[in-house]
Formats: structure tokens, C-alpha cells, sequence
């Protein structure tokens, strides 16, 4: 098959060659090279040459032509040739230098510029004629084939950036119909959208993309409808994809208009809004959750920025300070205004934690009410996102639990001092009458004496613990240090606990001489609860070592007992407030379970730390560490 | 003899600290809250003081610094009753030159006495 293309167009290819035709792409390229550049000696050139290849031509073809009946055969086709290839104005170039030529070598009498007839003078004047009427109208032709080929070239140029426009587009769906709306392209997003290849919509209806619901309802003529009259249309609905999902979205319809403006077409854009819509649906909900929050007023809601306004507020707020919408909205509202000056420093720093963590930690301070008195808040506030400068923070009302706090505070204060009075009294009048009997010998009243006296300091413990425990809650124990020589604290504690125990022995294997910087009564009572703890769960055992050194910067104390151990189920709680451990047999030991809860405390708040070692029927060893 | 004025609004705690302080060779002057003691210094010479912190109306450490700025109670030692289990830092600074937590102990409290003077 090939080798008969060839031969086929063999010929054609020779014919080309020998009578210099070109075919129409050569031609446009030189049509579009000598329209646009100049090239003047080219043109010339061409002029010139046109001419003596005809009087060659002429001149070897003689004898075989009758070129007296035809003068001007030759020259007349060298002018169009110069004509087709440069243009009108060469071609008269052509024209001229052909007029001598054809006199001198074809009127007669031959080789000489005489014209002797006629006919002679006639035949020159029909070249002429002929001559600029032909390159006129190849001309005229030349130029409209110039300006349809260039409107071409920037036709296709701008197809070519739509097309790459359009393919570009990978995240919307564009595609093109038809007036009727049949579906003439389709782009790489329409694939990636719906499923659907280039194949399997082109020449179908664009309402293949509706859910059957509205087709049915032929809603997509009428969108058709609504665009011939609106020029755009955006519409917004369910679509289905080719597996058959349905996805929300977004289609913006432009029509396609001809030169007079009719409508060929339209081109749609189509935007999968489904995760917008969602999401969007995600905020919607989560702004009305917040919206609930702000507008049932359970808690007092504002926005403020850091210069101090208050920019918004729910009416519990407003409420609350005793302002007025109205005031809200004039920035009436400013922390200056409502903030007492003591509470400058506290904001500050509130904010400075704001700013770096995005949230502050809830602080307890005071609002001024409009009227002029104080309220007590906790409030608390957070960076609001995007902003530098504003946050969103609440306020809580704590007035009547601050005086609730107060009014518990002083009871306790008057309850311990109320019940210390009595106990004084009992107590001062044991001693008094133990001073009594021993004047009159009666040792066996002293002796009753005693054990109430030993009662009396039970109690008064008691109630020393519910006092402390009670403050600690309230944040409100209150260290008082000074230096003292540790060893010689627990010596002093040692003695003074010696005549309490019973069988128990105290043996202080080791009392490093540390000066300690420390609450001195407090730290006695820790060692004295641990060492009444081991006193009393070691029953039927006799001895108690104690012992103090230095480890590193810290002095460790510990107290070591033989009793019952803690089992290690029970291990965990054994600093719980009210937690009293429990016998083997199930018994309970005296106390309120308040002496290891204040004890730690007393411990933690001077840095230190304390711990214990327990076997169950092995006995215990309860420590704790002093920062030196 | 030398003589203690002892105060405090609990009348069962001045008899209890009157017998106290009488079986330990002391004379004592009662009063019921801090404008008596005021009062007293003036008439009484008393060669030591005990205050209750806690009182209504004027409370104890604001007696010591009146005490103090007094002309006859300048140099007295004064010694605070407390019915709380620390000794409040306003009652150390108070100038006050002892302190007895209650319950006392009524060996402790002749003691302490005995210290100041004698």
C-alpha cells in the first residue's frame, strides 16, 4: 500500500518541483513571511528575477514556439509569479523590466527597442492592462487569504489557552452543551467529580447528572429556561455521581453566545460542596450548641479584648455587673472600670498566660457593680482563634460562697477556741487536784487523775486535728519557720513522748546534728504522729526506732514499728483523709484517721516528702525528708 | 508577792488560771476584756500580764500594743493565750513576750512564769 501512495504522488511531487507550485502550506508560510517582514531586496530581487528566467526561457524555447502571435506569453506569467510570491508592487517592478525585454528580443524587426506596428503598439497595451488587473486581484486575494489565515492562528491560540484553562481544572466539573443542552467536552474534574470519562457523556443530556426525583420534575429544563433569561444562573442541589452516590453541588450555568449574540450553548461549572456542607453543618451545630451556652445564661459569658473593653457579653454578665445592653454596645463596659486596682497585678499575669498558653487559669478576684459595691467572681478567659487580642472567658459569682467560706472559716476558729475553753479548764483542774492528792499521799487518786489528764490530751488532739484539717481544706495552714538543731527536736520529742507509751521502748539508733530552717511545733507533730501511729498499731510488741540523717540536701527521718503492717491493698489510701486502717481481726483503732492527711500536708508544704515500707505482720517503717 | 493580772472573756478560765497562779505563790487581778486591762494598769501594778488573743472587742495583740506604748506597762512582760493551734504571725509581731496555747499545761504555764519573774 505504501509503495502505491508513493508512486501515486511521485508525479504531483516532479509537476511541483518543475513548475514551482507550492502547495498551500508552503504558500502560507511565504505569504505570512513577506506580509510581515519587510524584506525589500528580497522583493526586488524576485521583481528582477521573474523576468530574466522569462527571457530565458524565451530565448531557448524560440524555434520551437511562435512567440509572434504571443509576445508577451512569458512575461505575462513571470508578473503573475511575481504577483503570487511578493505581491502587487513588485509585480509592476516585473512588469516594467519585462516591457524592453519583449520588444528587444521578440518584436520584429528583433533585437532592437523600435515598436513598428500597430498590432505591435496594441499587444503592449493589452500586457500592460492585463498585467496590473491580474496582480491586483492576486493581491486583493493574497490579502484576504493573509487576514483569514491570521484570525485562524489567534483563534487556535486562544482555543489552546481555554482548553489548558479547562483541563487545568482539576477540582471543578466544566463542561459544555449544546443549546438543548447535550454535552459537546467534558474535562479532567468532570471525571474526577462524577466517575464519568469523557466517552460516556459526550452527545448525552446534561440532566443525566439530576437525581430522578427532579428529573422527573424536569427541573434541569427549567434551569436551562432560567439562564437563557438571566444570563448566569447558580443553582445549588444534589447531583449523582456514576457509581450512583449523590453529592451536594454547586453548578454556576454561563450561556455561549455567537457573533450576534445567540445562544450556541452553555458552559456549566460544577463545585462538590458535600464536605463544605458538612462541615459547614458541623459549625452551624456547634455554633448553636455554643450559642445555647451563651444565651441560657447559667454562667456569665464575655468577650473582651486586652485593652480592657468588653465587646460582648450574655445578659448573665451584663446582669451581673449592672450594666445594660445599651452600655455593652457604647464600650461603656471597660476591666478598668470594673476591676478594683488591687487586682491589676493578677490580670496581668492572668493575661500573660493567656497570651502564651492560650488560656489563663481561673483566678478568683473582684467586680465593681455599676452601683458601686463589690462582687467576688471566679473568672477565667482563653485566646479566641485567629485573634491576638481578644479572648472569650466566663465569670462565676462567688460571692455568697466566699461568705459561706468566710462564715465556715470562723465557725471553725470558734468552735475549736469554744471547745478548747472547756477542755483548759478540765484539764488545769486534773492537774490541780493531782498536785492535791500527791500533797495527801493518795497515789491511787493521782493516779485516776492521770489517766483522765492522759484523756483530756486525746481529746484535745481531736479537736487540734479537726481544726487543722479544716484549714488545710481552706488553703489556710499557716508555716512559721525558724531555724533549730533537728537532733535536739527529736530528743525533746522523744522525752516528752516517754511517759505516753506504755510497754513501748523509743530507740533512736541515729540523731544527726542538722540545723534545719522549718515550723518547729509542726514538724514535732509529724514525729509525734508517727511515732503514736507505730505505738498504736504494734500492739504486744516493745519497741520503736527512730532514726534522723542526712541524705544528699535533705534530712530523712524515719520511724520504724513491729506491729501489724499494712496490707498492701489497704497501702494506697493511707494518707486519705479519715482513713484508719483496719486490724487483722478486724478491729479499729482509735482516732479519726486526720493524723497521716495532716501530717503529710505539713510535710509537702515544706517540700519534703513522705513515704512508708509496710509488711503485713512484719510491722511498718514511716519516713519523710526535710529540704536542709 | 509579786502579782499577775490575768484577762480573758471566759470567767471559767480566769478561775481556773487564778487557781493556777495562787497555788504557785502569786497574787492575781481579774479582768474580763481588754478596755478592764487598760483600765487596770493604771491602778493595779502588775509585775506580769496574761492576754487572751481572742476576746470581743479589743482583741489581745491590739491590748499589747497599747501596753506598750503605756508608760507603766512598757517593760511588763506580757504572755498571749491562744486558743488556735499556731500562733498567728500578727500575734508574734504583736510584741507580746510569750506565748501558752490552750490547754496549757499547768507546769509548763509556772514555768513560764517563774522565767519572767521569778
Amino acid at each position: 500500500m505504501k509503495i502505491l501512495s508513493f508512486v501515486y504522488h511521485l508525479p504531483l511531487k516532479v509537476a511541483r518541483l518543475i513548475f514551482l507550485v507550492p502547495d498551500s502550506r508552503h504558500y502560507l508560510n511565504t505569504l505570512r513571511l513577506f506580509k510581515t517582514k519587510k524584506l525589500y531586496w528580497v522583493k526586488f530581487a524576485i521583481a528582477c528575477g521573474t523576468p530574466l528566467v522569462a527571457v530565458i526561457l524565451r530565448l531557448t524555447l524560440t524555434p520551437f514556439l511562435p512567440f509572434t502571435t504571443t509576445p508577451f506569453l512569458f512575461g505575462l506569467l513571470s508578473v503573475v509569479l511575481t504577483a503570487l510570491i511578493t505581491g502587487f508592487w513588485s509585480a509592476m517592478i516585473t512588469m516594467v523590466l519585462i516591457i524592453p525585454a519583449t520588444i528587444y528580443f521578440s518584436f520584429s524587426p528583433i533585437y532592437s527597442f523600435k515598436i513598428t506596428t500597430a498590432s505591435q503598439g496594441l499587444s503592449l497595451i493589452i500586457f500592460i492592462v492585463q498585467a496590473v488587473w491580474v496582480s491586483w486581484i492576486i493581491e486583493v486575494m493574497r490579502t484576504a487569504l493573509y487576514d483569514s489565515d491570521r484570525k485562524t492562528q489567534m483563534l487556535s491560540a486562544s482555543e489552546q489557552k481555554l482548553k489548558f484553562m479547562v483541563e487545568g481544572v482539576r477540582d471543578y466539573a466544566t463542561y459544555t452543551t449544546d443549546a438543548q443542552g447535550y454535552i459537546t467536552s467534558w474535562n479532567a474534574g468532570g471525571k474526577r467529580l462524577t466517575g464519568y470519562s469523557e466517552d460516556d457523556v459526550v452527545g448525552k443530556h446534561f440532566s443525566m447528572f439530576f437525581i430522578d426525583e427532579e428529573i422527573e420534575e424536569r427541573r434541569p429544563w427549567r434551569l436551562l429556561h432560567e439562564v437563557g433569561q438571566k444570563e448566569k444562573l447558580v443553582d445549588e442541589g444534589w447531583r449523582v455521581k456514576k457509581n450512583g452516590t449523590r453529592y451536594w453541588a454547586k453548578v454556576t450555568v454561563l450561556p455561549i453566545k455567537d457573533d450576534k449574540g445567540k445562544t450556541v450553548g452553555y458552559t456549566c461549572l460544577t463545585r462538590d460542596l458535600t464536605r463544605f456542607r458538612e462541615a459547614s453543618a458541623a459549625v452551624r451545630r456547634s455554633e448553636s450548641r455554643f450559642k445555647r451556652l451563651f444565651e441560657s445564661d447559667i454562667i456569665g459569658i464575655f468577650i473582651a479584648d486586652f485593652n480592657g473593653t468588653v465587646i460582648e457579653a450574655n445578659n448573665a454578665y451584663l446582669s451581673l455587673l449592672g450594666y445594660t445592653r445599651e452600655d455593652l454596645v457604647s464600650h461603656m463596659i471597660t476591666w478598668a472600670d470594673i476591676t478594683p486596682a488591687e487586682y491589676a497585678e493578677k490580670d496581668r499575669a492572668a493575661i500573660a498566660e493567656a497570651k502564651e498558653k492560650g488560656i489563663c487559669s481561673t483566678y478568683e478576684k473582684e467586680y465593681i457593680h455599676r452601683d458601686g459595691h463589690r462582687i467576688s467572681i471566679l473568672i477565667g478567659y482563653a485566646l479566641i482563634e485567629g485573634y491576638k487580642d481578644r479572648c472569650i472567658g466566663f465569670v462565676l459569682n462567688i460571692t455568697e460562697r466566699k461568705m459561706l467560706e468566710q462564715r465556715k472559716d470562723e465557725f471553725i476558729s470558734v468552735a475549736s477556741h469554744e471547745l478548747k475553753t472547756p477542755l483548759t479548764s478540765i484539764k488545769a483542774f486534773a492537774q490541780i487536784l493531782q498536785q492535791h492528792m500527791d500533797r495527801i499521799y493518795d497515789e491511787q487518786s493521782q493516779l485516776y487523775l492521770k489517766k483522765m489528764e492522759v484523756q483530756i490530751n486525746r481529746l484535745t488532739e481531736l479537736v487540734s486535728d479537726l481544726l487543722d484539717v479544716s484549714r488545710i481544706q481552706a488553703g489556710k495552714l499557716e508555716l512559721h519557720k525558724e531555724q533549730f538543731q533537728f537532733d535536739e527536736m527529736v530528743q525533746s520529742v522523744t522525752e516528752n513522748l516517754a511517759p505516753v507509751l506504755n510497754k513501748h521502748r523509743i530507740e533512736i539508733k541515729k540523731n544527726e546534728s542538722i540545723t534545719v530552717y522549718a515550723d518547729r511545733p509542726r514538724i514535732e507533730q509529724v514525729l509525734i504522729n508517727l511515732v503514736t501511729n507505730a505505738v498504736k498499731y504494734s500492739p504486744g510488741t516493745d519497741r520503736i526506732i527512730i532514726q534522723s540523717s542526712k541524705e544528699k540536701d535533705l534530712i530523712k527521718t524515719s520511724v520504724q514499728d513491729f506491729g501489724i503492717g499494712i496490707p498492701k491493698n489497704k497501702q494506697q489510701k493511707i494518707f486519705d483523709r479519715f482513713y484508719r486502717v483496719e486490724g487483722p481481726r478486724g478491729q479499729r483503732f482509735q482516732g479519726l484517721g486526720l493524723g497521716l492527711y495532716i501530717s503529710a500536708e505539713i510535710v509537702r508544704r515544706h517540700g519534703g516528702e513522705i513515704g512508708f515500707e509496710s509488711e503485713e505482720g512484719k510491722g511498718s517503717i514511716f519516713y519523710f525528708t526535710l529540704p536542709v | 508577792m509579786k502579782k499577775i493580772l490575768i484577762c480573758d472573756d471566759d470567767p471559767s478560765i480566769l478561775d481556773v488560771l487564778q487557781i493556777i497562779l495562787e497555788e504557785g505563790g502569786y497574787e492575781t487581778e481579774r479582768a474580763a476584756n481588754g478596755d478592764e486591762v487598760l483600765e487596770k494598769v493604771n491602778t493595779v501594778n502588775a509585775d506580769l500580764i496574761f492576754l487572751d488573743i481572742w476576746m470581743p472587742g479589743l482583741q489581745g495583740t491590739d491590748v499589747v500594743k497599747h501596753l506598750k506604748q503605756n508608760e507603766h506597762t512598757k517593760s511588763t512582760p506580757i504572755i498571749l493565750l491562744s486558743a488556735l493551734n499556731e500562733i498567728e504571725s500578727s500575734a508574734k509581731e504583736s510584741g507580746a513576750d510569750g506565748f501558752v496555747r490552750k490547754p496549757f499545761d499547768m507546769h509548763e504555764l509556772l514555768s513560764l512564769v517563774k522565767k519572767y519573774i521569778g
